[in-house]
């Protein structure tokens, strides 16, 4: 499986994608994926996933950069998977991790307790300007996570969405590319509906997306959704019915 | 015959005074009178007591000379009716009899010299000598007595006239040196005195066995070392003379000389000097400390716990005195606990500050009250990459001009950009800049993995009969991974073990 993607290249900006990482999930396999932003002589990583995969992928990058060029690391929510290596990126690179505030305070265990390292995020996210592009952290809490954030390109115009849209097992995972959106939702659902918190946090995410100009969303698991199929998945995701929508089902209150 | 060198000075010394010569021997007198002139300005004549008196009244020469025995008055009986209108006027007496009854009497007018007749040259020199040494001191003083307020007020010294304990005066210099305006303002600061003399060894000061005053008042005229803080609280050094004036109970006079520029305080108290120069600083850092107070800023308090860097978020709640009262995380606060000080850093600052002076650290509250702090130029605070104090379980062995350094190095801490030792002895002419070739082993349960790479020397000093050396390499590829996986892995045992600390609280 290519396990390296060139999301967007203009020789100024460049975005790639990595996939070194798969998750067992019941009976399905979750690939996960991690990205890397260039813009010139610096760069930003995001969700650079657990510590197994941290040689590799540091590796992969050393590649393209030399990993003390990277600015800012950002972890999209606390998840394993997601923040596993923490420690590591710590120490081999300078970088400031940018993460909800609400993990802040778990930083030990994930081996730092040097909170000069830390660029908490406040709820209502934060933007980085570089030039005439900015990185905008946009909310995305109880979706899954209740301290969770998505990261808006505005060169490459690529939303970076962690959790969201996360697909389990398609087809179109191995081509890291929904083609067909139609076909790709059966693989969205089950994960969607169990693990969002309430359709009232999805609206408003979906809300705050459309207020920037997305060419393609990239999630943390699963394929890349483009174009019209972007936003087809935003219609979609809207309706999502979440936790609190299916609540006495999930704690068995339904059936008394 | 007398040195005409010595008439010449002499001339030059009476020449602005006026003698009057009083004898009723009219020849005598012309004839002294023409000798008294080659010295003096003005010389005049009488020829009794009651004409000299009437002469001294209208002229008021600053020398007489007159014979005894005159028709009216004689010359003693005028004496001492002169001597009643101005006691500083130089009376010299001739007479032809060398008799101890009128000597007695001269002497007892207080007259200046008394002199046999006929008049001998050397012997009215050796008289004229020694008047006009008293004529210049006498003008000397009138010049002091009547310029008094200024040489009391344009001397460099800071005088105090006192009436016990009280300021009755004091000259400019002293309401300059402590920035008042007017007496009154100094009478109040005078009044604690004894809070302004700063402690320093050897030094007068208030302190549990001595009290400044009764300490100086007990030794008059002895020098004493002090140290005053001037209106910028800049430290002078000052020699204190304490004097009485005679006949006037109560009444003296209290002098100080500033000596600072001989820079002697630090030979007295060098750790008095240290912390005065901590004190000033702390100044500029209390003003940014209230700034950030005022400002709400967050700032960042940094400490090390075996290398590791712990830092959180601070946040001053008050200034009160020297006191600073902070908020910080109960993580930081153990930290502080543990190092017993703590940097800080903020963009309002210009450098990292360091804070000593641990008062009180509240868990509960989770706020510390701290009273030392100062501008630091290097702290922990500035490192790029995380150190760590390492385990047992790596060693290091060094490579130097090809051969082998067999003495054990104990590795102090260790990073990606470098690694810190001690060593006993080091090889010859082993210096800054050398290159060396580093074997970096640790151990791990599966094997020993070793990390081999070429480093600099990047500083040697001397710490406790070791040297100290920092060598600095780029690791790269295997060995960059490795090192990674170690600081990551002993990072955590690190915070582990600093979690496990249990403080009484």
């Amino acid at each position: 499986m290519n396990t390296e993607t060139l999301l967007f290249d203009d020789t100024h900006h460049k975005c790639i994608m990595f996939s070194l990482e798969d998750e067992e999930h019941a009976e399905h396999s979750l690939s996960v994926n991690q990205f890397l932003i260039i813009q010139n002589d610096s760069a930003v990583l995001i969700d650079p996933g657990s510590e197994s995969i941290f040689s590799e992928l540091y590796e992969a990058i050393s590649r393209h950069i030399n990993p003390d060029k990277i600015k800012y690391i950002f972890f999209s929510h606390q998840d394993p998977d997601v923040a596993g290596a923490i420690a590591q990126w710590s120490v081999a690179t300078s970088a400031k991790l940018v993460i909800s505030n609400l993990w802040v305070r778990f930083m030990g265990h994930y081996g730092l307790m040097d909170m000069n390292r830390i660029v908490g995020l406040e709820d209502h996210g934060a933007q980085i300007s570089f030039g005439n592009d900015y990185l905008r952290f946009i909310p995305a809490h109880f979706l899954h996570s209740p301290g969770n954030f998505s990261l808006y390109d505005s060169r490459s115009k690529i939303l970076f969405s962690g959790d969201i849209g996360a697909a389990i097992a398609s087809p179109q995972n191995l081509n890291k590319k929904v083609d067909d959106f139609e076909e790709h939702r059966p693989f969205l659902e089950g994960f969607h509906h169990r693990y969002m918190a309430s359709n009232l946090f999805c609206r408003a995410w979906v809300e705050c997306v459309r207020r920037v100009d997305v060419m393609t969303i990239a999630p943390q698991h699963g394929s890349l959704f483009h174009g019209e199929n972007a936003a087809r998945f935003l219609e979609w995701f809207e309706n999502v019915e979440g936790g609190m929508e299916q609540c006495k089902t999930l704690y068995g209150l339904d059936k008394e | 015959m007398a040195d005409p060198n010595v008439l010449k000075q002499l001339r030059l010394a009476l020449h602005t005074y006026t003698l009057l010569y009083v004898d009723d021997n009219v020849a005598l007198n012309a004839q002294a009178t023409t000798l008294c002139k080659k010295f003096f300005g003005t010389v005049m004549s009488a020829y009794d007591g009651s004409q000299g008196l009437q002469m001294f009244e209208k002229y008021r020469p600053q020398v007489i000379i007159t014979d005894i025995g005159m028709p009216k008055i004689d010359g003693l009986r005028m004496s001492e009716l002169i001597h009643e209108i101005d006691p500083e006027v130089i009376i010299i007496i001739t007479s032809a009899h060398d008799e101890p009854s009128l000597l007695h009497q001269s002497i007892k007018i207080r007259v200046f010299d008394y002199l046999i007749k006929p008049l001998k040259i050397d012997e009215l020199i050796a008289t004229f000598t020694r008047c006009s040494e008293v004529l210049i001191e006498s003008f000397h003083r009138k010049i002091f007595n009547a310029n008094l307020h200024a040489v009391f007020n344009y001397q460099n010294n800071l005088v105090f006239l006192l009436h016990e304990r009280n300021v009755v005066i004091a000259n400019q210099p002293t309401l300059d040196f402590f920035g008042v305006k007017n007496i009154e303002a100094l009478r109040k600061r005078f009044q604690s005195f004894g809070e302004i003399l700063l402690e320093h060894k050897s030094f007068v000061y208030d302190h549990d066995t001595m009290r400044w005053f009764e300490h100086i008042s007990a030794h008059p005229g002895h020098l004493f070392n002090v140290k005053i803080a001037d209106n910028e609280e800049t430290s002078h050094h000052f020699i204190l003379t304490f004097q009485k004036i005679p006949e006037k109970e109560g009444y003296s006079v209290l002098s100080l000389n500033d000596v600072t520029e001989l820079g002697l305080l630090k030979i007295y108290d060098s750790d008095a000097t240290e912390r005065e120069s901590l004190l000033k600083d702390e100044k500029t850092v209390k003003a940014l400390l209230e700034m950030a107070m005022r400002s709400g800023a967050k700032i960042k308090v940094h400490n090390l716990y075996k290398g590791l860097s712990i830092v959180n978020d601070g946040l001053v709640v008050s200034v009160d005195g020297r006191s600073v009262s902070m908020k910080s995380p109960y993580v930081q606060l153990k930290a502080i606990q543990y190092e017993n000080l703590f940097y800080l850093t903020s963009e309002l600052f210009p450098m990292a500050i360091l804070a000593e002076g641990i008062r009180q650290i509240d868990f509960d509250s989770q706020s510390i009250i701290f009273n030392h702090y100062r501008l630091v130029e290097t702290s922990p605070t500035r490192r790029e990459s995380i150190r760590v104090t390492p385990d047992k379980n790596i060693q290091l062995t060094m490579l130097y001009e090809d051969r082998k350094f067999d003495i054990d190095m104990e590795i102090m801490d260790v990073s990606m950009a470098g690694i810190r030792v001690q060593v006993l002895s080091l090889p010859a002419g082993f210096s800054v800049k050398h290159s060396v070739i580093l074997d970096i082993v640790i151990t791990t349960a599966l094997r020993p993995i070793i990390i081999n790479t070429t480093a600099e020397v990047l500083r040697i000093d001397e710490v406790n009969h070791r040297f100290e050396v920092v060598f600095i390499y780029d690791l790269r590829g295997e060995a960059k991974k490795n090192m990674i996986d170690y600081i990551a892995k002993r990072q955590m045992i690190l915070i582990r073990e600093f979690k496990g600390i249990q403080y009484e609280h």
